[in-house]
C-alpha cells in the first residue's frame, strides 16, 4: 500500500463516522408533508397536541372546535380564588410522559405533594393514617393494594357486586366508591374491576401526582401548542363527515365545508355515542359497538369558598359517607390563604345532586360537610361557589371514560384507523392504560400522528 | 451451556499453550452505533416534545476499550481472548431538565487473526481478525431535575440488564513495533444480533402505546489504536 493511499483510506475511514452521523435523524420531521392538509375536529388536549405535531411535520391543519373555547376538559376558573382553579382536569398523574416533561420544560411551579387524607368513620372525622390498623380500613386498603398493583383475580365483575359478595364491611364501603368508581369518573356499581386493574397493570407513567402551582393545565398546553393555538376554528360544530369519496368532507351546523385528505375525531365518547358527527357512511358495525362499550357519564366538580379554613391545614382528600365520596382542598400548596373546598363526585351520586337542582344540591353538600365538621361551619361560612357539571355540557357530555364491565377491547377497535382517512384519538381511544388523562388524550394525539406520517410514507 | 463453556476454554489454553509467542494488548478507541430500533424509540421522543430547544441524541457516538491476551501460533495465525468494552451514551440537555442515557456493554469473546500477506508484500502491515463476544448490556437511564421540582436533583429512573452477543471482523495495521512492545491502528466492524433495553420505550417515552420495539439489531464500526506488549 502506497504511502498517499494509506493516507487516503485512513482520512475517508476517519471521517465516514462524521458522515453517517450527519445522516442519521434524531426526529420523526425527516419529510416534510407540505401537501397534506389534514382537518382535526376538537380542540382539547389530543386534538391541540395533534394538530401542533402535524404542523411540525409540515401538514397543512385545520381545527374545528364546537364550544366556544380551546382546551376542552382543560378549563380554568380565574377570579375566584388568588389561583386558578382547575374545572377539568387538575393532576399531573405521573412523572414520565410528554406532559411531565412539557410542564417542566415551561418551569411552571408544581406544588407540595405532602398532604394528609382524612377519612369520616363511626361519626367522625378521622386522619386516614390514623386508623390504618383499623381492621376494615386495612382490608379496604389491602384491596385497593391489589387493584393498584395490578394483582385483581375476580373476573369482569362491577366493583359493588365483588365488594358486597367479598364481605366488605358497609363502613369502609363509601370510602372504597370513592377510591375505585368516583376516581376513575363513575360510581363502583358501573366499573369493571377487571378494567381498572388492566388499567393499573398497562400504567407506565409512574405514581407521583402532582398539582400545578405557578400556572394551569390550559396555559401550559397553549405554550406547547403556540404554533397552532391561533388557527382553531371556535363554534365550529361539526355535524357530517362523509368520507366515501377520495378526499373526507367535513361539514358544520353553521353549513361551512371543509375538505382533507386526513380526518382525525377527538371528540369526547358521549359525542360518538349518539353519532352527533353524522358519519357518512356510517361507522363499520364493530365501531359502533365498541364505542357504546366504553363508559362515561355524570360527574362534577363543586368548588366551594369559605370565610375560613375550618379543616387541618396539611388536608389533602376528605373521604364522606354521603353522596359527595370525596372533598379536597383545592389550594394545599397551592395558596397560602387556602379557603377552598372542591365536591368531587361521579356517577350515580352525581346523578341524584343534579337532579335536586342547584340550590338544594348545594345545602346537601355543605349538610355533609357541617355533619363532618360540626356547628353547621360549612353553611355558615360559605361565601361563594362554583358548580362544573360536565353532564351538561353539550360537546363533552361527561368527564372522563371509564372501564365499564364488557368493555373488552373496544378501545382498541374505536382507535382503529378508518379506510387511511379517518383517524381516532382523544382520551378514550387509549389502549395502554393512560386514558382519562392529559397526558394520556396527548400520546392518542401522537398515535394518530404517527398513522397518518406512515401512511403518507407508503 | 456450562458444557460448552468449559469446552472453550480446554480449547482455548490448549491453543494458548502450543502459541510460540504471546501478548497482551489494550485497545483504545472511537465507537460508532447504528441500532434502528433504539433511533426510532428516541426519534419518537424528540418528536413528541417539540417544545425541548434541544433534542435528544441519538444512541450513536461512543468509547471503546479492550483487553486481550493473545497468542501467536505461526507467523499467519493468532488467536486472543478478549474483554470488549463499549460506551456510548446520549444527553439531551434542556434547561429544565437533563436526561441521559447510558448503555455499557461488557463483553467476553475470542477472536482469531489472519495476516494473509508476506514479509515482502507492501501489505505486509496488514491483519484481519474475526471475533466472536458474548456478554451484558446495561443500560441507565438518569435525568437531572430542576430545582423548584419536588423530585430528588438527580434519580435514576431505570436501569436494564440484558444479554447481548455480536461477531465482529477487525482490521489491524502495524506502523510501529520493537521486539517487546508494538502499536496497531485497527478498524473494526459488528454485528448484534439481538441488544435489548428492557422496557426503553415505556420508560423513556413515558408510553407504551406506540408499539414500539425494545429490541432490535445493532452495528457497530470503532477505529482505535492498540497497544501490545509481547513476551
Ligand atoms: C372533572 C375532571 C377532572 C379530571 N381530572 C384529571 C386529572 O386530575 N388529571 C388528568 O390528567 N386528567 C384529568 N381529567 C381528564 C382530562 O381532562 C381528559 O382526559 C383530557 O383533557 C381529554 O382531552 P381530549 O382531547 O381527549 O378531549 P376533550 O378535552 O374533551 O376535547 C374534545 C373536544 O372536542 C370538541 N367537540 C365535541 N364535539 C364536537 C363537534 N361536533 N365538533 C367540533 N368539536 C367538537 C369538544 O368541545 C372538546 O373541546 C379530568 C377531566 C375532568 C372532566
Amino acid at each position: 500500500m502506497k504511502r498517499r493511499d494509506f493516507l487516503l483510506t485512513s482520512t475517508a475511514l476517519f471521517l465516514s463516522p462524521v458522515f453517517l452521523t450527519a445522516c442519521r435523524k434524531r426526529n420523526l420531521n425527516s419529510k416534510n408533508f407540505k401537501s397534506t392538509k389534514v382537518i382535526v375536529i376538537g380542540a382539547g388536549a389530543a386534538g391541540m397536541y395533534c394538530a401542533q405535531l402535524l404542523h411540525k411535520a409540515g401538514c397543512e391543519v385545520i381545527i374545528l372546535e364546537a364550544g366556544a373555547q380551546i382546551g376542552g376538559r382543560i378549563r380554568k376558573l380565574e377570579g375566584f380564588s388568588d389561583f386558578p382553579i382547575e374545572l377539568g382536569a387538575e393532576e399531573i398523574h405521573g412523572e414520565r410522559s410528554a406532559y411531565y416533561n412539557l410542564v417542566k420544560s415551561t418551569n411552571t411551579a408544581i406544588a407540595d405533594g405532602d398532604t394528609k387524607d382524612f377519612i369520616y368513620l363511626d361519626n367522625a372525622l378521622q386522619d386516614l393514617e390514623v386508623v390504618a390498623n383499623d381492621a376494615d380500613v386495612k382490608a379496604a386498603e389491602a384491596f385497593l393494594d391489589t387493584l393498584e398493583e395490578g394483582n385483581y383475580k375476580g373476573g369482569d365483575v362491577d366493583a359493588e357486586g365483588y365488594i358486597s359478595a367479598n364481605g366488605f364491611s358497609t363502613r369502609v364501603r363509601p370510602y372504597l366508591n370513592a377510591r375505585i368508581g368516583n376516581e376513575h369518573g363513575t360510581s363502583n356499581d358501573r366499573i369493571s374491576l377487571q378494567g381498572v386493574n388492566i388499567e393499573n397493570e398497562l400504567w407506565t407513567a409512574g405514581n407521583t401526582n402532582a398539582l400545578l402551582k405557578g400556572g394551569a393545565h390550559i396555559d401550559v398546553l397553549q405554550k406547547a401548542c403556540a404554533d397552532v393555538w391561533a388557527k382553531v376554528q371556535l363554534n365550529a360544530v361539526v355535524n357530517q363527515i362523509n368520507y366515501a369519496g377520495g378526499e373526507v368532507e367535513v361539514k358544520t351546523t353553521a353549513n361551512q365545508t371543509f375538505t382533507a385528505a386526513k380526518v382525525v375525531v377527538t371528540v369526547p365518547i358521549p359525542l360518538l355515542k349518539t353519532n352527533s358527527l353524522g358519519f357518512n357512511p356510517s361507522l363499520p358495525s364493530a365501531k359502533s359497538e365498541a364505542i357504546q362499550k366504553i363508559g362515561m357519564g355524570a360527574g362534577m366538580k363543586v368548588i366551594l369558598k369559605f370565610s375560613q379554613r375550618f379543616w387541618d391545614a396539611s388536608t389533602g382528600s376528605i373521604f364522606g359517607t354521603g353522596l359527595v365520596p370525596e372533598f379536597w382542598s383545592t389550594g394545599t400548596g397551592r395558596s397560602a390563604n387556602n379557603n377552598c373546598l372542591t365536591a368531587f363526585v361521579h356517577g350515580k351520586n352525581a346523578e341524584q345532586l343534579v337532579a335536586m337542582g342547584n340550590a338544594a344540591m348545594l345545602s346537601k353538600i355543605l349538610s355533609e360537610l357541617d355533619a363532618m365538621f360540626g356547628n353547621a361551619v360549612a353553611t355558615s361560612s360559605l361565601t361563594d361557589h362554583y358548580i362544573m357539571n360536565w353532564q351538561n355540557e353539550t360537546f363533552v357530555k361527561g368527564t372522563y371514560s371509564y372501564p365499564s364491565v364488557g368493555e373488552g377491547n373496544a378501545r382498541e377497535v374505536l382507535a382503529a384507523p378508518l379506510d387511511n382517512k379517518l383517524y381516532f384519538a382523544g382520551e378514550a381511544t387509549h389502549t395502554k392504560g393512560h386514558f382519562a388523562s392529559i397526558h394520556g388524550a396527548m400520546e392518542t394525539g401522537l398515535r394518530a400522528v404517527k398513522e397518518i406520517l406512515e401512511s403518507l410514507e407508503k | 451451556m456450562k458444557k460448552l463453556g468449559f469446552l472453550i476454554s480446554c480449547l482455548v489454553l490448549q491453543l494458548a499453550g502450543q502459541a510460540q509467542r504471546h501478548a497482551l494488548s489494550l485497545d483504545a478507541g472511537y465507537l460508532y452505533v447504528y441500532s434502528p430500533a433504539f433511533d426510532k424509540i428516541i426519534q419518537y421522543y424528540n418528536f413528541s416534545r417539540p417544545w425541548q430547544s434541544k433534542e435528544q441524541a441519538l444512541l450513536q457516538n461512543g468509547v471503546r476499550g479492550a483487553l486481550a491476551y493473545s497468542y501467536q501460533f505461526n507467523r499467519r495465525w493468532a488467536g486472543a481472548t478478549a474483554f470488549d468494552f463499549m460506551y456510548f451514551p446520549s444527553v439531551g440537555r434542556n434547561e429544565t431538565q437533563r436526561i441521559s442515557i447510558h448503555p455499557k456493554a461488557y463483553t467476553l469473546g475470542l477472536q482469531c487473526y489472519y495476516s494473509p500477506f508476506d514479509s515482502t508484500s507492501s501489505f505486509k502491515r496488514l491483519r484481519f481478525s474475526a471475533g466472536v463476544f458474548a456478554g451484558l448490556l446495561s443500560t441507565h437511564l438518569r435525568e437531572d431535575k430542576a430545582p423548584l421540582w419536588l423530585d430528588e436533583d438527580e434519580e435514576e429512573k431505570y436501569k436494564s440488564n440484558t444479554f447481548t452477543y455480536s461477531f465482529q471482523l477487525q482490521m489491524d495495521y502495524r506502523f510501529w513495533q520493537t521486539s517487546k512492545h508494538a502499536t496497531d491502528a485497527f478498524v473494526k466492524f459488528g454485528f448484534w444480533p439481538q441488544v435489548e433495553i428492557d422496557d426503553f420505550a415505556e420508560t423513556f417515552i413515558g408510553t407504551n402505546i406506540y408499539n414500539l420495539e425494545n429490541e432490535g439489531v445493532m452495528w457497530t464500526f470503532s477505529l482505535g489504536l492498540r497497544h501490545s506488549l509481547r513476551f
